[in-house]
């Protein structure tokens, strides 16, 4: 029975039959430039942009080119439609003329874009945000199942009653720790609820060459529904995992055959400061 | 009463002979001219009267006046005038002296042999075994129950009885009244030799001979033989190798028939349906191959006793247990073991049998050092028991039941835990050599359980369930040798629990959420006439009238769009909500499902087939993926999403070679399927109670090629099969509404399994597959949002992965029970992919890790080499 059993294990070792990847270099076709567009309307002063740029082949390690169009502009819904114009900073970086622009939570907007003679709209409400009362931390030693480090906690109260959407990022020292990865919070199942999100990894000194403090910062970003469902495509997409499903693209709110998203949000950030024992 | 019918009988033997003197008196040879081309039987009786000088003798009301007789010939012997004349009057004529006698036919006293065909070792009954009548040419096949019902007129008889593996049985019989005739048939412990079998025993050239199409059977011992994934044999694999089915990606135990959905397969257990056939990670089926006893896959001309699914039956149908010894069999393997226990309760009447198994996956994962999967769960387990009671030669009662569960976790972030129970109660009753029926009740669940704790205080459990009771009652009326009757009905309750959703933490963080279950009744009824018209024509026609009710207690969505089911309408739409109380009828579906076929015999070598199919099936099951997941998940129609609906049609030819040693088989089909369903793109379809918003509605087209060459007997056994196929679909709101190849479309499918009876001892198998590549969506560019590089993607599924090829091998040595070795034992080695082709099972289209500023492409690939043994005993 034990040689049997030792068989076995010496057989499992020889099967390779976890799931292997390889490198492959698939013919692909290309099909022409797409108009995409990158648009954010912040509730902050400075945040707010338009980035156009074009698709480009798959395989090609040529930068995406960035493309300038004949008008950018937003119109504010429910303030008479006042106009805000914008004005090219950089190839294809829009910023609003009035560099006091912000958007403020209730309103709706829409993004108005012409390029090659073809216009483009979108429009999206701006929704609040819940604020984050603030950020702990706690210790934890190696355990069965979990790695020893600082575990960060978030601390806020979802309003009742509504829908609420976010983006959550976690900043260590100013750096993004998880660049590639677009990681989502929706309140369906703890609506009203005061919560204590204790995220489920460790931050360790070592990780971010041994600073003397760590500053964590943590900032959420408000989505609409809309806004939620096609960061959720885009995350799949660029996670590259959903291998069972047949990939799509995400929906976008953009009329008129661009990709992108128009994204209205309001922010709430907060920080702690994290010191070497 | 038996002296009447003795008397009787010295009459018509009396009667006959003269037919045989005749012959030797010539008179029948005499010419009779016939002047005209048409004449009334009155004066065709004048000519013969002139012509022969006989005295003829009739009834005049056995002729009609009016009535005419056209002659091919203006000269006939009598012999044909007469036969001429009696043919179209109902007659027959007999000749005494000079006389001439016209009377009506009367028809020979018929008896019905009939019983059960048994293993004479373990008393299981035998599915399939053929009862050949030598001289008469007639022959039967067992049903699933094993048993036979013949009709034949009296005489005397020589029965053969045949099954693959044993030895043949002859028999000489006295047919003068009905007979119950069971026959016990012995293992055949050296079947090595080669046979060849020429006369046409209905076992062997059921291929040429069935109405059947579309339909392959597979047995223990087949499956058995071949080359087994991790050791264990499998069915479903087994299954997967046949023409016209595939498995939807590499390795995967669902089953893709004739360009059908995944859901589209009705799996039955011991009558039970099942309705998720697939373990952990999808490598292993619920089927336990140690108990397995038959296994019938209807992918064509569906008898009309099974529905409720558009795509194949599979009915599987286990041991009994040994009623004559008990007997201990099992198995150890590299990832699972199993352990089967067969007690006779009274002798040659009743047993019960019990069979358990489980894999160490889990186990052998854990104790290999260095490795990273510390605290992960990864186990299934499954327990059959069987229990059965002769009561007499009539009846037999049998109780089964079946559990099976699932585990999968990741420390303690990630758990889900899936599994199946099925009990079931059948008695089969025989009202008299002609009828037999057979009564199943029947419980099925499936469960599946989803805790998930990424987010420490916002742990939560998911649960969804789908429950079945059902009845069905199926009669067989045996009514003469040319007329096979199947009738019955169905009934089913479903409850369809759509999810709920409890927080694992303490406190309590997560909202507790609870969907109302969804009910319905599904009722059917059916008939089939099985029909030799001619030696050459043989007709199956019959159909299935299905009804699905959806009922309460519920609630229905009210909609201000007439569209339900369309890419506009969302939850937005819903305008009101009517509740219904427990009973209410809130919708109903019904259909009529033709099922016909027919066989045009050339000769006893060579058929033609053709059939039409009709299949409605009222569930849908919704996945995100194409293979089974533990996400998926039934849901039944409603008065928004419709039943889903198949034609087929299907011509064949059927030939058997080499004095039946070789069968094979050339189908074409053509499949199209109406009200398919497919997930939005990103839908919300989890607790969600209105999951007609959803989801998206559109057809499917399948058709294509299918060749099988078989050899079922001799040293080496096996089949080559070679499969073209097309499947699209076109759903509304994908693809721009335009039609796009499936996601398990494949041209080509080629596959070869041979098995080697090298000795007594020693059996060598071996298959390999080739699969052209399967339908993929390919990205045509890239963008960039957010700092992110996306892949860009325009139509579904234009694109192919590349063909996937396989070799497995395996060597089984046998030790055999002899009276010295009083067990039976065998050692079994086998290598899966042994050449260590990476199979891509997906492309993955992503940024590379290091420079997210390149993409990269990059498949995946389940296993190269796995190397598996497996340790059987019996004794």
């Amino acid at each position: 029975m034990k040689a049997l059993l030792r068989l076995g294990m010496i057989m499992l070792v020889c099967s390779s039959w976890w799931a292997c990847e390889g490198l492959v270099d698939p013919e692909l076709d290309t099909v022409p430039p797409v108009l995409v567009v990158d648009a954010w309307l912040m509730n902050q002063e400075g945040d707010t942009y338009v980035k156009l740029s074009e698709t480009a082949p798959f395989n090609s390690p040529e930068p995406n080119k960035k493309v300038s169009a004949q008008t950018v502009y937003i119109l504010d819904m429910m303030n008479d439609q006042k106009r805000i114009d914008f004005t090219e900073v950089e190839q294809g970086l829009y910023q609003p003329v009035d560099g006091g622009f912000y958007g403020e939570p209730g309103q709706k907007y829409q993004l108005k874009i012409v390029y090659q003679d073809q216009s483009y709209t979108a429009a999206a409400p701006l929704l609040p945000v819940p604020k984050l009362d603030s950020v702990t931390y706690v210790y934890k030693g190696e355990g069965d199942s979990q790695q020893a480090g600082y575990y960060i906690t978030a601390h806020f109260q979802d309003p009742s009653g509504i829908r609420n959407y976010a983006w959550g990022r976690l900043f260590v020292n100013g750096e993004n720790i998880s660049p590639n990865a677009i990681d989502l919070f929706d309140d369906s199942n703890v609506d009203g609820r005061y919560l204590s999100l204790e995220l489920p990894f460790a931050l360790n000194f070592s990780d971010y060459g041994n600073p003397d403090s760590m500053k964590v910062e943590i900032e959420m970003n408000s989505l609409t529904q809309n806004a939620y469902e096609y960061y959720q495509g885009l995350g799949e997409l660029i996670r590259g995992v959903s291998t069972n499903r047949v990939p799509q693209n995400p929906v976008s709110n953009i009329h008129g055959g661009a990709l992108g998203y128009f994204t209205t949000s309001a922010v709430t950030k907060n920080t702690i400061v994290i010191r070497k024992p | 009463m038996a002296l009447t019918r003795k008397i009787f009988l010295s009459i018509l033997f009396v009667l006959c002979l003269p037919i045989i003197s005749w012959g030797q008196g010539g008179m029948l040879d005499k010419s009779v001219s016939l002047p005209f081309k048409n004449a009334s039987y009155t004066q065709v009786l004048d000519f013969i009267r002139e012509q022969t000088q006989a005295n003829l003798i009739y009834n005049n009301r056995h002729f009609s006046e009016r009535k005419t007789l056209r002659f091919p010939k203006k000269e006939l012997a009598l012999r044909q005038v007469l036969e001429l004349v009696c043919q179209d009057a109902g007659l027959e004529f007999q000749i005494e002296g000079n006389d001439i006698l016209l009377k009506k036919k009367v028809p020979p006293v018929l008896y019905t042999i009939s019983g059960k065909i048994t293993d004479k070792e373990s008393g299981e009954e035998l599915i399939g075994a053929s009862v050949f009548i030598e001289g008469a040419n007639k022959g039967a096949v067992t049903d699933q129950y094993g048993f036979y019902s013949l009709t034949l007129p009296e005489g005397r008889y020589q029965l053969t009885v045949s099954y693959l593996g044993y030895k043949t049985q002859k028999s000489s019989l006295q047919l003068t009244e009905n007979k119950l005739h069971s026959i016990e048939l012995i293992l055949d412990k050296v079947e090595l030799q080669e046979v060849v079998v020429t006369s046409d025993k209905e076992e062997i050239d059921a291929n040429v001979k069935s109405t059947q199409m579309g339909a392959l059977e597979l047995n223990q011992s087949t499956v058995q033989k071949m080359p087994a994934l991790f050791g264990e044999s499998d069915i479903i694999k087994a299954v997967q190798l046949l023409p016209g089915v595939s498995s939807s990606t590499e390795g995967a135990s669902g089953l893709v028939v004739r360009g059908g959905s995944n859901d589209q397969n009705l799996i039955l257990m011991d009558n039970t349906p099942i309705y998720s056939v697939s373990h952990v990670m999808n490598l292993f089926s619920v089927f336990n191959t140690d108990i397995l006893k038959n296994a019938q896959l209807y992918k064509g001309s569906i008898p009309s006793k099974y529905g409720g699914r558009l795509s194949s039956v599979l009915d599987v149908q286990l041991k009994d247990g040994n009623t004559k010894k008990t007997t201990v069999s099992g198995g150890i393997g590299s990832v699972s073991s199993r352990l089967t226990l067969e007690v006779p309760l009274v002798k040659n009447k009743s047993s019960m049998l019990f069979s358990a198994r489980r894999t160490y996956l889990d186990l052998l994962v854990r104790s290999m050092p260095n490795q990273p999967f510390v605290s992960n769960t990864l186990y299934f387990y499954d327990m059959n028991f069987k229990a059965h009671y002769k009561i007499n030669n009539r009846d037999k009662l049998t109780v089964s039941g079946y559990l099976g569960r699932d585990q999968v976790g990741w420390q303690d972030l990630f758990g889900n835990s899936w599994g199946n129970t099925a009990a079931s109660l059948q008695w089969t009753h025989v009202f008299n050599l002609k009828l037999i029926s057979n009564l199943t009740l029947y419980s099925t669940n499936f469960n599946n359980h989803y805790s998930i704790n990424l987010v420490e205080p916002l742990g939560y459990l998911q649960k969804y369930d789908v429950r079945d009771f059902g009845g069905k009652y199926d009669m067989s009326y045996y009514m003469s040798p040319n007329h096979r009757l199947d009738f019955g009905f169905e009934f089913i309750h479903h409850r369809y629990a759509q999810g709920n959703m409890v927080s694992t933490e303490d406190p309590i963080n997560i909202k507790a959420k609870q969907l109302d279950p969804v009910y319905g009744l599904e009722m059917a009824g059916y008939v089939s006439w099985e029909q030799k018209v001619s030696p050459s024509l043989s007709l199956n026609y019959g159909f299935r009238l299905s009804r699905f009710e959806h009922v309460g207690k519920g609630k229905l969505f009210i909609y201000d769009k007439d569209e339900v089911v369309s890419p506009e309408t969302n939850e937005d739409n819903i305008t009101d909500t009517v509740f219904y109380a427990g009973g209410d009828r809130i919708h109903a579906y019904q259909g009529i499902e033709p099922r016909l076929s027919a066989r045009w015999l050339w000769n006893d070598h060579l058929s033609l087939k053709v059939s039409f199919n009709r299949t409605i099936q009222y569930n849908h099951r919704l996945s995100t993926a194409n293979t089974l997941t533990p996400t998926d998940m039934w849901t039944p129609v409603n008065k928004y999403i419709k039943p889903q609906e198949a034609d087929l049609y299907a011509i064949g030819l059927f030939g058997n070679f080499m004095g039946n040693q070789l069968e094979s088989s050339v189908e074409l089909y053509y499949k199209k399927m109406r009200n398919l369903i497919d997930y939005k793109p990103f839908a919300n379809q989890l607790l969600n109670d209105h999951l007609e918003t959803e989801i998206l509605s559109g057809e499917g087209k399948a058709y294509g090629v299918e060749l099988l060459v078989k050899r079922k007997m001799g040293k080496i056994t096996g089949w080559l099969s070679y499969t073209f196929s097309n499947s699209t679909r076109q759903i509304n709101g994908i693809n721009n509404n335009q039609s796009y190849p499936s996601s398990f479309d494949r041209k080509h499918d080629f596959t070869s399994l041979f098995s080697f009876n090298l000795s007594k001892w020693l059996v060598f198998s071996a298959n390999w597959v080739y699969a052209s590549g399967v339908a993929y969506t390919f990205p045509v560019g890239k963008y960039v949002k957010d700092g992110f590089i996306v892949p860009y993607y325009t139509e579904r599924n234009k694109y192919r992965l590349p063909p996937t090829h396989r070799l497995d091998m395996s060597v089984t040595f046998y030790r055999r029970m002899t009276p010295e070795k009083k067990n039976e034992s065998s050692f079994s080695f086998s290598v899966y992919n042994a050449y260590a082709q990476k199979n891509p099972y997906a492309y993955v289209f992503r940024q590379k890790a290091g420079n997210p500023n390149e993409t990269e492409a990059v498949q995946l690939y389940l296993f190269t080499v796995v190397p598996s043994f497996t340790y059987n005993f019996k004794f």
